[in-house]
């Protein structure tokens, strides 16, 4: 038990450190070139301000991430996100006093679809990709109905200036919160006993059930992770953007799965780790703010986002050999 | 064994296929309850209009119904259908004879883009569902690519008109008997179409029957394409123009046609006649809800929880059949 | 009176084990020849070697006066063999007819299938060896002796010689085996010639012509079934030794610890009632797919029992899932480790803290310390064979695997532990220390239960042995009554002392 060197590639811990390896490696890259490409982009204020806009899409990932390792996916956080953005934007009417009210409203709706989903899949054994989808069709629905077609209101200032504004003079509040979710995912995952059924539910199903796991309590709690992510990230985009609109949603479906793939999240289900994750949402965001710089048009972003995707899985998540 | 009574043929047909059966019937009932309760449902303007605005959906389902019987799905549908309307609304010139060139591009890249699937999910071992979401991607961005928004006309009008019914009216619903008996053909009468529902209803005992299992899913995904890209030339046709967003429903409504129709997601089993009644019912729905007057914007909610009913009474079923 | 397929010398190793030696008779052409001997005698080993999924380290097998030279199983198939398998191949969803000539390789996809003339030959084909099946059923629909006849047809679309039935009668309801037996008297008519696996008793002498007894991988026996007698067959079949170490056996309490009254799960498991008492380990013999699984699944939680109740220490047990029979004192130790105790991908401390995480935690977050600890300890005491608690257990060895699963059950502190085939695939070192194990817990008054389809081991452990044959306990020994020739015939459905 103490040839500490060459057996060392095989420890489960390695398995999840080498993706966030490469994960933070092509990152540095990828900002070096963009620093050479176009220099100014690693000022701290451009950094600061690129990490500001893609805070909700880490808060999105981290319930994508665990729906991913429980080997499902979740489609319906696009318009889950719309409807929580139109739905604030209306309730909050530019007054600071609605805000709790839009918060917990908004905080109803995530547990619903989460709960939704959750015992859909568990119970009926609708795979979670169409079982979200279905979801996520009927929110689309009652965003248009919500606002016919016409979002209205706007965001109360004090979660304007919160967002926006730099809190204690370092960072902005979008990141604030981005990092105290970061860490409670950490904590939660690792030290946890729900982090643990998580995994096992990914890993094995079956082996979790004989173990004692309650399945259908852990996979329930993914999907409301998930469900609360998006609907909240809709309420604080809202406070970012000012006001509402129909197409908030849109990208978050993709990116999010873009997101956690490149983070190291196996699309097979039982391994991932958010810190990986973050790295994703960076490397996707840097990706991103470089296509634009250099005057890509929206076709080539897309494209660019699905061979990321391909690319990620061929590399690295084989389909389980039967 | 010869001399099965005739009697006891029709009876096993029927509860063989009464999840077919069912949906037919309910099909039916919708059909005469919309006449009655809305007049003019059985005008034939109406009718042909609603066959018009089915035809894209059907082509489509038909391309999802092979994918999901092999055990798969196919989200790339719809940009699929996006990319043959603009390649077709790019390409189709004027005169007689215009419309060759841009039909075989949209038709041929629907058929690159199947086999693109198909390879990477048996070669490269992935799962149908992450894989045809990122080519839904990258064949979408093709499709901004060619035209960035809605709206490029089609220059042969002629071809427009010929195909969606403007100038034979009839033309629209021999195209839907074609794509369904043709599928139905594919599926029930070939050696191909048995092997579909071999590997869809069991991978190891067709690989151990000595099926050629990577290559019947890249034929059904090609297939899948073409199907595809055949609804977008279509779906070109009816708007009389391109447009690159077209799609963005078509793989949500396809897989509930398809469920509604008594296919199970599992796979190894469905039939193209009950996908053609999810169709209809479909087609029904949103007929109705337009001649009530209904904002499309209900029409979101009721697809949505339409899928999910389905859904339920899908794996009802299945829970039924395992006892 | 010629030999369709003769085995000269066939000798097959895997790693560390010999499941072939020296294996040398000849099968005629035209009889119904029986393979017989426990699980693991090297029946299967065998078979696969002539099929041509496996392939024998030395030796020849001659297929009509010719060696046999193939690597594959189409190969086999071309040459006119084919095997029925216990589990049936054919597509549940597929009508019979198409499920009969799936496997028509020489067709081009684009090719409509002509099913006039398959219906034709299926008819033909039907009549010529007494195989009634309707054509156009959906196949799962028929009940399983259908399809196994379904299997058959298509098995003899290819035109085979020898017919190999790997235990045709284990899923069949007694009716259905006379009408099994009918057929194999057609095939046998239109001068087939068939391989039969089988261990009934009253099988084997029905339908055979002959009989081969394997033991342990070797030859024993090829007779008549006219000269021999079941007695004569059992003898052949047993005079082992115990190959492993077994622990000293214990003393037994008065005190009876664990009961199990009366229980059933569909016919699967038959009114099987038991008690173990303090100090006692309690061995379930039997030939596999008798039951047995299908009853510690019941006893720990997994499957709801028809009738029945379990008691500990007097009290009934709740048993609806397996959280509950944890939380209630019953650990179950899987018989298939990949797909029912293992998470592959995560490290040997996951995987051994997984049903008892909440005994380590401190203000509602997980004691990591602790838990390092508690992996550490028990690396120790069992002596798993590990780089470090973070390795991932895929990893390891069998062995140390299934230590691992024994530590991550035994950590729920049960008082019921239930067994099942807990040995398999594992390194001889590593059995005897889980037997010791095993005595050390019932010596501390944890009721343990074990199957297991290795008879010699059950003989090896247990202080009482419940056989059971068909879902039912056929015969319970306590002590000196244990005795390889009891457990046997109980095993295959005969009674002492039964001449044929």
């Amino acid at each position: 038990m103490n040839t500490n060197f060459n057996v060392r590639k095989n420890l489960a811990f390695r398995n999840n450190v080498m993706p966030i390896v490469m994960a933070y490696g092509a990152l540095i890259i990828l900002c070096t070139i963009a620093q050479i490409l176009k220099p100014g982009f690693l000022e701290l204020n451009h950094l600061q301000n690129l990490i500001k806009q893609n805070a909700f899409l880490g808060l999105v990932c981290l319930g994508q991430m665990l729906v991913i390792i429980t080997g499902g996916t979740d489609l319906s956080i696009t318009y889950n996100i719309t409807l929580c953005n139109v739905m604030s934007s209306q309730i909050m009417a530019q007054n600071n006093d609605n805000i709790l009210k839009c918060l917990v409203i908004v905080l109803v709706i995530g547990i619903i679809v989460g709960l939704a989903n959750g015992l859909g899949i568990y119970y009926l054994k609708i795979p979670a990709m169409i079982m979200t989808l279905g979801v996520g069709t009927v929110l689309q629905g009652l965003g248009y109905i919500y606002t016919q077609g016409a979002p209205k209101g706007s965001a109360a200032p004090a979660l304007s200036s919160f967002i926006n504004g730099k809190v204690f003079g370092l960072t902005y509040g979008s990141v604030i919160i981005w990092i105290a979710i970061a860490v409670i995912a950490v904590v939660v995952m690792r030290y946890t006993q729900f982090g643990r059924s998580v995994y096992a539910v990914g890993a094995n199903a079956e082996a979790a059930r004989y173990s004692g796991i309650d399945t259908c309590r852990t996979l329930c709690l993914v999907y409301v992770t998930s469900g609360v992510m998006a609907s909240v990230a809709g309420m604080l985009l809202v406070g970012y953007s000012g006001t509402a609109y129909l197409y908030t949603g849109n990208p978050y479906n993709m990116d999010s799965i873009a997101a956690c793939v490149v983070g190291g999240t196996l699309i097979t289900g039982g391994q991932g780790n958010y810190i990986g994750v973050i790295a994703g949402v960076l490397l996707m965001a840097a990706l991103n703010s470089i296509l634009i710089m250099i005057n890509m048009p929206e076709a080539i972003r897309k494209m660019v986002k699905g061979f990321v995707i391909l690319i990620m899985i061929l590399l690295v998540h084989r389909k389980k050999s039967q | 064994m010869n001399n099965v009574a005739f009697s006891t043929k029709v009876k096993r047909t029927l509860s063989q296929n009464s999840a077919t059966a069912w949906i037919w019937v309910i099909t039916v009932l919708m059909i005469i309850s919309s006449g009655i309760f809305e007049g003019d449902f059985f005008r034939i303007r109406n009718i042909l209009n609603l066959t018009v605005t089915a035809l894209p959906l059907l082509l489509c389902s038909c391309a999802q119904q092979l994918i999901i019987i092999t055990g798969g799905i196919d989200l790339s549908v719809g940009s699929v259908l996006s990319f043959a309307t603009v390649t077709v609304a790019a390409l189709a010139k004027a005169g007689s004879g215009g419309w060759v060139c841009a039909v075989i591009a949209a038709l041929g890249g629907g058929a690159v883009f199947g086999m693109i699937n198909g390879l990477i999910i048996t070669k490269g071992k992935q799962q149908p569902i992450i894989v045809t979401i990122a080519t839904s991607e990258i064949i979408a961005g093709c499709a901004l690519i060619i035209q960035p928004t809605a709206g490029h006309l089609i220059e042969n009008m002629e071809f427009c008109a010929a195909l969606s019914g403007g100038s034979n009216k009839w033309m629209p619903i021999l195209i839907i008997i074609a794509a369904v008996v043709g599928s139905w053909v594919l599926l029930s009468k070939t050696v191909w179409g048995r092997s579909v529902y071999a590997v869809g209803g069991n991978e190891i005992s067709a690989v151990s029957s000595g099926i050629n299992v990577d290559a019947v899913k890249i034929i059904a995904y090609i297939l899948a394409g073409v199907f595809s890209a055949f609804a977008g030339v279509v779906q070109g046709t009816i708007m009389y123009s391109g447009d690159p967003n077209s799609g963005n429903m078509f793989p949500m409504k396809s897989i509930t046609a398809v469920v509604i129709g008594g296919t199970m997601l599992s796979g190894g089993r469905g039939s193209i006649w009950g996908t053609l009644a999810g169709v209809i019912i479909l087609a029904i729905i949103n007929n109705i809800l337009n001649l009530m007057g209904i904002s499309t914007f209900y029409q979101y909610i009721v697809q949505g929880v339409i899928l999910l009913v389905a859904l339920m009474i899908s794996a009802m079923r299945n829970r039924q059949n395992i006892n | 009176m010629s030999m369709i397929v003769e085995f000269r010398n066939i000798t097959k190793e895997f790693v560390g084990t010999r499941a072939l030696d020296d294996v040398s008779f000849g099968i005629e052409k035209g009889e119904v020849h029986v393979l017989a001997g426990e699980n693991g005698a090297g029946k299967s080993t065998l078979l696969k070697i002539l099929l041509g999924l496996y392939h024998h380290d030395s030796g020849e097998i001659l297929y009509k006066g010719e060696p046999l030279k193939i690597n594959h199983p189409n190969q086999a198939i071309k040459l006119g063999i084919a095997m029925v398998y216990q589990e049936l191949t054919v597509l549940p969803n597929m009508t019979v007819l198409d499920n009969v000539f799936l496997s028509n390789e020489s067709e081009r996809y684009g090719k409509l299938v002509n099913r006039k003339e398959q219906l034709n030959t299926l008819l033909e084909m039907e009549e010529k060896y007494g195989i009634y099946v309707d054509p156009y059923e959906i196949t799962g629909s028929l009940a399983i002796a259908v399809q196994q006849k379904v299997e058959i047809l298509k098995i003899l679309s290819g035109n085979p010689e020898v017919i190999i039935l790997d235990e045709p009668t284990s899923v069949l309801p007694k009716e259905e085996v006379e009408v099994l037996f009918d057929i194999i008297r057609n095939l046998i008519k239109n001068g087939k010639t068939i391989i039969f696996i089988s261990h009934r008793m009253e099988e084997i002498f029905e339908i055979g012509n002959k009989v081969t007894v394997l033991k342990d991988g070797r030859w024993v026996a090829t007779k008549n079934i006219k000269d021999t007698s079941v007695d004569d067959i059992i003898q052949c079949m047993i005079g082992r030794e115990l190959k492993d170490i077994y622990p000293q056996k214990g003393e037994i309490g008065k005190e009876i610890l664990y009961e199990v009254e009366d229980i059933s799960y569909g016919d699967k498991v038959k009114n099987i009632s038991f008690n173990v008492h303090i100090g006692e380990i309690v061995g379930i013999a039997g030939l596999q797919g008798h039951g047995q699984t299908e009853l510690l699944r019941v006893l720990s939680g997994n499957l709801s029992a028809t009738k029945g109740v379990v008691r500990l220490k007097g009290k009934p047990l709740d048993l609806k899932s397996p959280r509950s029979a944890i939380n209630n004192g019953v650990g179950y130790v899987p018989e298939n480790r990949k797909e029912q105790a293992l998470f592959p991908e995560l490290s040997v401390r996951v995987n051994m803290s997984m049903s008892s995480m909440k005994m380590r935690k401190k203000r509602g977050f997980l004691d990591l310390k602790k838990e390092k600890e508690f992996v550490n300890k028990n690396i120790k005491q069992f002596s798993v064979k590990t780089s470090g608690q973070e390795q991932q257990i895929v990893r390891l060895s069998g062995g140390n695997q299934q230590k691992v699963i024994i530590g991550k059950v035994l950590a729920t502190n049960p008082q019921v532990l239930l067994f099942n085939e807990p040995t398999r695939g594992i390194d001889v070192q590593t059995k005897y220390e889980i037997y010791k194990l095993m005595r050390t817990l019932a010596k501390q008054g944890v009721a343990v239960v074990v199957y297991s389809s290795d008879m010699m081991e059950v003989i090896g452990l247990s202080d009482k042995v419940i056989v059971m044959y068909e879902g039912e306990v056929t015969n319970v020994l306590c002590g000196s009554e244990i005795a390889e020739d009891e457990i046997m015939a109980s095993a295959v459905g005969a009674q002492r002392g039964d001449v044929s």
